[in-house]
């Protein structure tokens, strides 16, 4: 009953302050010792199911065929700091799947599928928090906007609490756009400038608004999506060489990051605008606002323990 | 008791509706299929054979509305060189300052170093630190995201240096290369824009483009243009003036495409500035399905479970999906989106059924009839088409 999928919060709220109209003072006062009582109860209610509850937390690794993503794409001091904040460490799976394909491929959402239905039956978890970064946040909102493609998903969905959505590429990138257009002269002039894989051809800025608009849920103006899909957004690059913060990810990628942000806008990680990054669902924090020093986070640093962001995850994962 | 009385005044109302079958409403903007149906090789790929049904509930807060196509914006404009023109220097004409320069190898063609760039201007050449504020080779830029092939170097021209016209030479190149060059600072853009974003073999793409400077259009424009399909095959566009604007009208083609992705509709346009040369190029994406399937246009609601069924036509053998948008209207009167709700099955050739099963459950307090069924879809998730689309589907039910 407590479980609205759309905004739990704010549909709690509104059941707090309705009062029947005409009701005089008296009433009204006793109404709100019901609600109040009901509301004790309910919370209450809900502690104790948060407590009987086994949660678990997935990593969703970004584009790319990931094998061992627990060191090659997250690293081990992001994964472990994450997952020692839930009530049982050993509840976490990290994704490895080929997200070169395109996001519906058997190979991209259907290999998630599996893993996380895997990962969702070995250990009976009732309480699934996602953690994507980048283009993997693509890949969970296909199965989020697409309950009937697979008939894993629907089971999915009913354990995600919520996708914590670190820089997620919900728009594309204009980089995805500069790389692909080779394409164009592969095809017709018989050249070949190096495979782009699916995954980069639908990250291009007007790929992903055509899917935005008919194949996925969550951007203004189409359907939300059934589970809280919220965003970290990274808004700046830092790579001045005599700042230590720059070298948190890897300094020589930093250094290529600032280079790729000029087909960007001011603000950007790097790799993505923040409007893309903030596209779809609801924006959880920017960077500077939560990141200890206020720094920012590239798009390297937001899958790393950079600045204090697994720490910030780790405590999401108790609530 | 009174929940009792509400819905059997709630029945009794939908009740014209209940067991009579009706015919969905049309509007201009949706995709309908007329056409005869196709019978096409399911694509190579995994696909689910149960049914599945999904439901949930929306915030009727939340405003939806229709998808508008996608307007693509470019400043940026591609070339073809190669090894002979590099060496002795390649003209590259630009309207901004800071343009940057993207030079990709062909295979087998000599590998670029930003080092290697020499740029000139009037025949003279320019100390590179002093031609070149930012340089980035293929290591860096592909661990910061960028997928360049191997060998591609970007410079970017020195601010101070302003636009015009320039010479970039690279004295060893040999082979082809692809040279891309970026404005971010120009207001010289190319716009583009389909007409729409689905559509059926065969059906009319009308595709506007505009090149302009601060968005007033500049005179001489030349445009061509071609549509690519994700086989990789093009078709040709011709643009035409029609009142004033650059304009193509395509049918478009039959063409059977078993690989996924979209279309892509490639923009090339070209326009004189004095002696400068300013090119654009750009692109947008749209959908084109084959007929496998569709509506019949009618359906058949159920009031008491808040379910639609449609019955469908298929060509193709595939899985099918059917979505829709339920609204209903508040205590102001005012209708709102509550639930969202898809099913998905697979068929062979013949004839079907899909339901839209949105669920009592769904339904927020103080929300009921009239209903209105929006924004329905008919997909094909064999093939990743849409193969038609109501924006209004049905109005039903009495306000109670």
């Amino acid at each position: 009953m407590l479980a609205w999928p759309y905004a739990s919060e704010g549909r709690a709220q509104a059941n707090i302050g309705r009062v029947p109209g005409g009701m005089n003072r008296t009433r009204r006062f006793a109404w709100e010792g019901v609600n109040v009582r009901y509301l004790l109860v309910v919370a209450l209610s809900a502690l104790s199911s948060l407590c009987s509850a086994n949660t678990g937390v997935a990593f969703v690794h970004g584009t790319g065929n990931q094998t061992d993503a627990y060191n090659a794409y997250w690293q081990p001091t992001m994964v472990n700091n994450v997952r020692g904040g839930l009530p049982n460490p050993a509840n976490y799976v990290v994704i490895n799947c080929d997200f070169t394909q395109y996001m519906w491929d058997s190979r991209a959402s259907g290999c998630l599928a599996g893993q996380l239905s895997n990962f969702i039956s070995s250990k009976g978890i009732t309480r699934l928090i996602v953690i994507t970064h980048s283009n993997g946040g693509n890949v969970m909102r296909w199965i989020m906007s697409n309950p009937t493609y697979d008939s894993r998903y629907p089971n999915i969905i009913s354990k995600i609490v919520r996708v914590n959505a670190l820089a997620p590429s919900s728009a594309g990138t204009p980089l995805a756009d500069a790389v692909t257009n080779g394409n164009v002269f592969e095809t017709s002039l018989g050249w070949l400038l190096g495979y782009k894989s699916d995954a980069v051809k639908m990250q291009q800025v007007s790929w992903m608004a055509q899917y935005n608009s008919n194949n996925l849920y969550g951007t203004s103006g189409r359907p939300a999506l059934p589970k809280l899909f919220r965003s970290v957004v990274g808004t700046d690059v830092d790579s001045a060489i005599w700042d230590s913060d720059s070298y948190c990810g890897g300094y020589f990628e930093n250094l290529g990051l600032e280079t790729t942000q000029n087909w960007l806008n001011s603000c950007s990680d790097g790799f993505l605008n923040c409007t893309s990054q903030s596209a779809a669902g609801s924006v959880w924090f920017t960077d500077k606002t939560r990141m200890a020093g206020a720094e920012p986070l590239s798009h390297n640093q937001s899958r790393r323990a950079c600045f204090g962001l697994d720490s910030i995850l780790r405590t999401d994962m108790s609530n | 008791m009174r929940k009792l009385l509400l819905v059997a005044l709630l029945s009794a109302a939908c009740a014209a509706q209940a067991g009579n079958d009706s015919r969905l409403s049309v509007r201009n903007m949706d995709l309908v299929s007329s056409a005869r149906l196709v019978n096409i090789p399911v694509p190579a790929g995994q696909f689910e054979r149960k049914a599945v049904s999904f439901s949930y509930a929306l915030n009727p807060q939340n405003t939806l509305s229709a998808s508008t196509p996608y307007t693509a914006e470019s400043r940026e404009f591609w070339m073809q060189t190669d090894g002979n023109e590099l060496s002795k220097g390649l003209m590259i004409d630009t309207t901004a300052p800071g343009a940057l320069i993207r030079i990709s190898p062909a295979v087998g063609a000599t590998a670029i170093s930003p080092g290697n760039l020499k740029m000139l201007r009037n025949g003279k050449a320019i100390d590179n630190a002093q031609a070149f504020s930012q340089q980035a080779n293929t290591e860096q830029l592909q661990k910061a995201g960028m997928d360049v092939g191997n060998g591609t170097a970007i410079v970017k021209i020195a601010d101070g240096l302003g636009g015009g016209r320039f010479q970039l030479m690279v004295p060893k190149a040999s082979g082809r290369y692809l040279v891309h060059v970026f404005e971010p600072n120009s207001d010289v853009t190319l716009q583009a824009k389909a007409d729409r974003q689905n559509y059926l073999a065969g059906d009319q793409l009308v595709v506007n483009a505009s090149l302009g400077r601060n968005e007033k259009a500049l005179p001489g424009t030349e445009i061509s243009g071609f549509l690519m399909s994700p086989s990789g095959k093009t078709y040709d566009m011709g643009f035409k003036y029609e009142n004033g604007s650059l304009r193509a009208t395509s049918k478009l083609p039959d063409e059977v495409v078993q690989q996924p992705g979209l279309w892509e509709v490639q923009v090339l346009a070209g326009a004189s500035d004095g002696n400068l040369r300013i090119q654009r190029d750009a692109r947008t994406v749209i959908s084109i399905a084959q007929p496998t399937a569709k509506l019949s246009g009618e359906f058949r609601f159920d009031p008491q479970a808040l379910s639609f069924s449609m019955p469908i036509q298929v060509g193709s053998q595939g899985r099918y999906e059917l979505s829709g948008t339920l609204f209903a209207t508040g205590r102001d009167g005012v209708s709102r989106p509550v639930a969202q709700a898809a099913m998905a099955n697979w068929f062979k050739q013949g004839k079907g059924l899909l339901n839209l099963n949105f669920d009592r459950a769904n339904l927020p307090a103080g929300y009921g009839a009239p209903f209105e069924l929006k924004f329905v879809e008919l997909k094909d998730q064999t093939r990743m088409t849409q193969l038609e689309s109501r924006e209004s589907a049905a109005r039903v039910g009495t306000r109670r």
